[in-house]
């Protein structure tokens, strides 16, 4: 938002704090400072008020108002105190207005300057903990006491509520504000009319409460609401006063209930279980009927924080009732605290039947029969998208429509998560990756042609059953609603959220996702969405694959869309991020991933997109520098446990040959492309020659010792050649000099044992420099070196 | 909680603002860049009292156009959007209402912020919704706790 003055460009204005003076532009500075003298500039730059747009729209500064104020209180000028009060509206005060506004109150009787200064207090309190002196306080205390025996009603209010927010933290001053509060709410619940209280029925605005007392009600809830909460003597009154007239002071009464729940959760269901509506228990007693949709919420706030427990079960049967409650807001908040429930909870509750009768709050929809919790849901979804998608639509359909698709998404993500296959250990199963629509149609070999020298992973368990789960996910139906959306909605964040709950609303099933992934591809199309709004996709795809891996396959192929045809837009680190997660899945998972980063590598590169792709390119060369060994199951022992092996595949087996299409990928990198990739390739080839067996760093360590060095721009790339050379010839020597030593079996003398840790010590701080983390466990000069320099350290 | 109430003129200059959520005024400057930011290309779309949403930072925005203004309110936790929409309309009703005389320009509005500060006092206190009713706001506001209403309440 722009905080600047006289600035009529339409969308064109930046922000701009309040109080700094670099970001007002420079030509509504000076037209403004034209006309204004230093002090006013002053004032300009440093203002108090809501904006300096709004300071240079006004006459006034707040020096002036400040002093005039005091002059006027001091003189009690009636009028010109009015006025200036006004005035002051335009800005901040702070804890110096104190003894303005309590004189002012204090001598005014007219309502206008009263409100005023009982506003301004209100924006004191803020200062609160800045008020200590016993002056301050007598002073206020002096005047609740007055006021609180005014005969105005208004300004009992008022005052109680002023005077609980700003009053500091004292106890006498505590103590007298409770005594109050206790005494009016004592006095409301001994109205004598018992027959009303008898049938519970205050849905409709009673005069034998008075509305005085119901008004002065409702301010001890707003008091105690900001001094009082959970204050054990006033526990009562205030569960009772959720059955007050005045609907909003119901309201803030509920709110106060469910802060004693927080606490005390056993005491307060015991004590409020009368009130709930609908249940047959309470039918013609003591059932509320809150006509305040707020209170409603706030009430069904209080069920989803008791209803957690079996024996509190009609706290949250009374959530699934207020599904049907007519008011969208509290329908849908209904709904939204359902999400916390467990997915077996949810399947199996019902929303019993509603029929009109004497004792049914209007505010409810009629439900001939009990519904499945479930399908009450959705039939209040299409009910809800039937009316908001319309052409014509209503004020409300954009929230309403943002809401739905984020409890489409919560409760999508809750059957999801609970209906697919775990393992043993409680992990998502990895699942079957044979079916994919992508390996269809690529006709890229596969790198892994060669028979694995390790031995596979035992088969992953069958996903046969979710093949059933595709038709059985229970919000399949709302689908094709949340897909309209994004034909008809123009809504970024609408948009977001359409997408968000498509990722859940896909099947745990390869054979059955290819019309959400085709509706994900064609989101990368449209130019008018932002950076931003593919990330939220990727991002909820991301916590997709961890819950449900067998969409990985689906995914990967995504984020080569997404690279490929938006890369300017593309968020690497989330891609790495989701990388990283896929690596965790296991071998044909990293075969996968492996495809997928190759074919990102490989393929053609629009004139339009070079740097950008160059920057990603940049980035994937190092992860794979990172990542490489891991993907491939390349380690320092590789070699010494195959060199023993014998077959028609041993040359086969020691070559592992998906490393070796990394490495020559990386390899034509460190030679034909800008210096910055070249650099970056080394150091992958220099983090996989240290993580590798013998075979693999002679093979880099060749490699950078032949490279040409002719092109401009090379002085950075030798140079880390340079070192990682050194360092490899270290390691090649030191391996070279230590392993017969220590292959004899004998133990090593102490000098010899010192000369060894020095060398592996030496060699983890060098090569240390080129990973974040070098694990712990990493042995340069080979495994026969642990017994020695691990066990030592 | 109830976290900002922003009116702005159709520029993105601030008119007013209240911050109930005690950030840093380093704080209130970035919410209110990413504000324009992820709203501003919308803001014609709000025409006709429309209500929109944007979410970001852990809170929903809901914002809508009243004559020359654009209200912004941002909540989090229970205040979701269709609450934020609720509480857009007495607030709305506010401004229509001091403002009926010149209608809902910029220039009245300013004028009339004296007046808005106890409408909106009597709607928002501390972050936490009070009356949403706009006759009995308006009563309130001039301290007339006890006239009586026009029409039955909600």
């Amino acid at each position: 938002m722009s905080t600047t003055s006289g600035d009529n460009n339409n969308g064109g204005t930046s922000s701009a704090n309040s109080s700094a003076a670099g970001s007002i532009s420079s030509s509504s500075l000076l037209s403004v400072t034209a006309m204004m003298n230093n002090q006013a500039l002053q004032e300009l730059l440093e203002t108090k008020s809501h904006s300096q747009y709004l300071q240079s729209k006004i006459n006034t500064s707040f020096e002036s108002v400040k002093l005039s104020l005091k002059e006027a209180t001091d003189k009690k000028n009636s009028s010109k105190i009015y006025t200036l009060l006004q005035n002051l509206t335009y800005y901040k005060v702070d804890k110096d207005f104190l003894d303005i506004m309590l004189s002012i109150i204090s001598i005014s009787d007219d309502k206008k300057t009263l409100r005023l200064a009982y506003y301004f207090l209100i924006e004191i309190s803020l200062f609160k903990h800045l008020i200590n002196s016993s002056a301050d306080i007598k002073n206020i205390t002096n005047i609740f006491n007055k006021e609180m025996n005014h005969k105005d009603i208004s300004r009992k209010v008022i005052s109680l509520k002023t005077t609980a927010l700003v009053a500091p933290n004292d106890v006498l001053v505590d103590a007298n504000i409770l005594e109050v509060i206790s005494g009016i709410l004592r006095k409301v619940g001994e109205d004598p009319d018992k027959t009303q209280k008898k049938k519970g029925f205050f849905s409709r605005a009673t005069s034998d409460l008075g509305r005085e007392r119901s008004l002065l009600q409702y301010a001890c809830f707003v008091a105690c609401r900001n001094r009082f909460k959970n204050n054990p003597s006033l526990f009562m009154p205030i569960v009772e006063g959720i059955k007050c007239s005045d609907p909003v002071g119901a309201r803030h009464a509920v709110q106060l209930t469910y802060d004693y729940a927080l606490e005390n959760p056993s005491t307060v269901s015991a004590t409020t279980k009368r009130f709930i509506p609908l249940l047959k228990a309470n039918k013609g007693k003591e059932a509320v009927n809150l006509v305040d949709p707020f209170a409603r919420r706030n009430f069904i706030k209080l069920c989803g924080l008791l209803g957690t427990t079996p024996e509190n079960k009609d706290f949250f049967q009374s959530i699934c009732q207020s599904v049907m409650d007519n008011h969208l807001s509290v329908s849908f908040w209904a709904i939204s605290t359902l999400c916390n429930f467990s997915w077996p909870t949810l399947e199996s509750a019902v929303i019993e039947q509603i029929i009109l009768d004497n004792d049914t709050p209007n505010h409810y929809e009629i439900l001939p029969h009990p519904t499945s919790l479930v399908t009450g849901i959705c039939n209040k979804m299409k009910a809800g998208f039937s009316v908001h998608t319309s052409s014509t639509g209503t004020q409300q359909s954009n929230p309403f429509i943002h809401l739905a698709c984020k409890l489409i998404s919560s409760l999508s993500q809750s059957f999801v998560k609970y209906t697919y296959p775990k393992d043993k250990n409680q992990n998502p199963v990895v699942g079957d990756w044979t079916f994919d629509i992508e390996k269809s149609l690529s006709l890229s070999s596969t790198i892994y042609s060669a028979p694995s020298p390790l031995p596979t992973q035992p088969p992953p368990p069958s996903l046969a059953t979710t093949t059933n789960n595709s038709n059985q996910h229970p919000f399949s139906s709302l689908t094709p609603l949340v897909i309209n959306l994004l034909n008809i909605s123009t809504s970024i964040s609408i948009r977001i959220q359409s997408l968000k709950a498509l990722v859940w609303l896909c099947p745990s099933n390869l054979e059955s996702c290819k019309i959400f992934q085709d509706t994900f591809r064609a989101q990368l199309r449209d130019p008018n969405h932002p950076p931003h709004l593919f990330k939220e996709l990727f991002l909820e795809l991301y916590k997709r694959i961890i819950a449900t891996p067998i969409l990985s396959p689906m995914v990967l192929a995504l984020i080569f869309d997404w690279i490929d045809i938006v890369p300017f837009k593309v968020d690497i680190n989330l891609i790495l991020e989701t990388w990283r997660v896929v690596i965790g899945f296991g071998r044909d998972a990293r075969e996968r991933l492996l495809q997928s980063i190759f074919k990102i590598l490989d393929r053609p590169v629009h004139s339009d997109f070079r740097v950008v792709s160059l920057e990603i390119q940049k980035d994937i060369i190092h992860f794979l520098g990172d990542y490489s060994n891991i993907i491939t199951y390349e380690n320092s022992q590789r070699y010494e446990k195959l060199s023993d092996h014998s077959g028609a595949n041993k040359s086969l087996d020691i070559s592992n040959q998906a490393l070796n299409s990394i490495i020559l990928r990386l390899e034509q990198y460190a030679i034909y492309n800008p210096w910055q990739i070249r650099v970056e390739s080394i150091e992958a080839l220099a983090k996989i020659a240290f993580l590798s067996c013998t075979l693999i760093r002679i093979h880099i360590y060749s490699f950078l010792t032949s490279v040409p060095n002719e092109s401009h721009g090379w002085t950075s790339v030798k140079t880390t050649a340079s070192i990682i050379i050194n360092i490899l010839d270290q390691l090649l020597n030191l391996r070279a000099k230590w392993l017969p030593i220590l292959k004899k079996g004998s133990s090593l003398p102490v000098n010899q044992v010192k000369d060894l840790k020095n060398d592996h010590n030496s060699l983890c701080l060098q090569i240390g420099l080129f990973f974040e983390n070098l694990s712990s466990d990493y042995l340069p000069l080979g495994i026969e070196t642990k017994s020695i320099v691990l066990v030592s350290a | 909680m109830i976290n900002t109430i922003l009116i702005t003129n159709w520029n993105g200059n601030i008119l007013f603002s209240k911050y109930y959520n005690s950030i840093t005024e380093e704080k209130q400057i970035e919410f209110e860049k990413l504000l324009y930011q992820f709203t501003k290309d919308e803001w014609l779309n709000s025409k006709g009292e429309k209500h929109l949403v944007t979410e970001f930072g852990g809170s929903v925005t809901v914002y809508t156009n009243v004559g020359d203004l654009l209200l912004f309110v941002s909540g989090s936790d229970e205040y979701d959007e269709l609450a934020l929409s609720d509480i857009l309309i007495p607030i709305t009703d506010s401004i229509k209402d001091m403002c009926k005389k010149k209608g809902v320009t910029e220039t009245h509005y300013i004028e009339q912020i004296p007046k808005f500060v106890l409408y909106l006092d009597e709607i928002i206190q501390r972050g936490q919704l009070d009356q949403v009713q706009f006759e009995i706001v308006s009563n309130y506001s001039s301290l007339k706790h006890d006239q009586p209403l026009k029409k039955e309440s909600l």
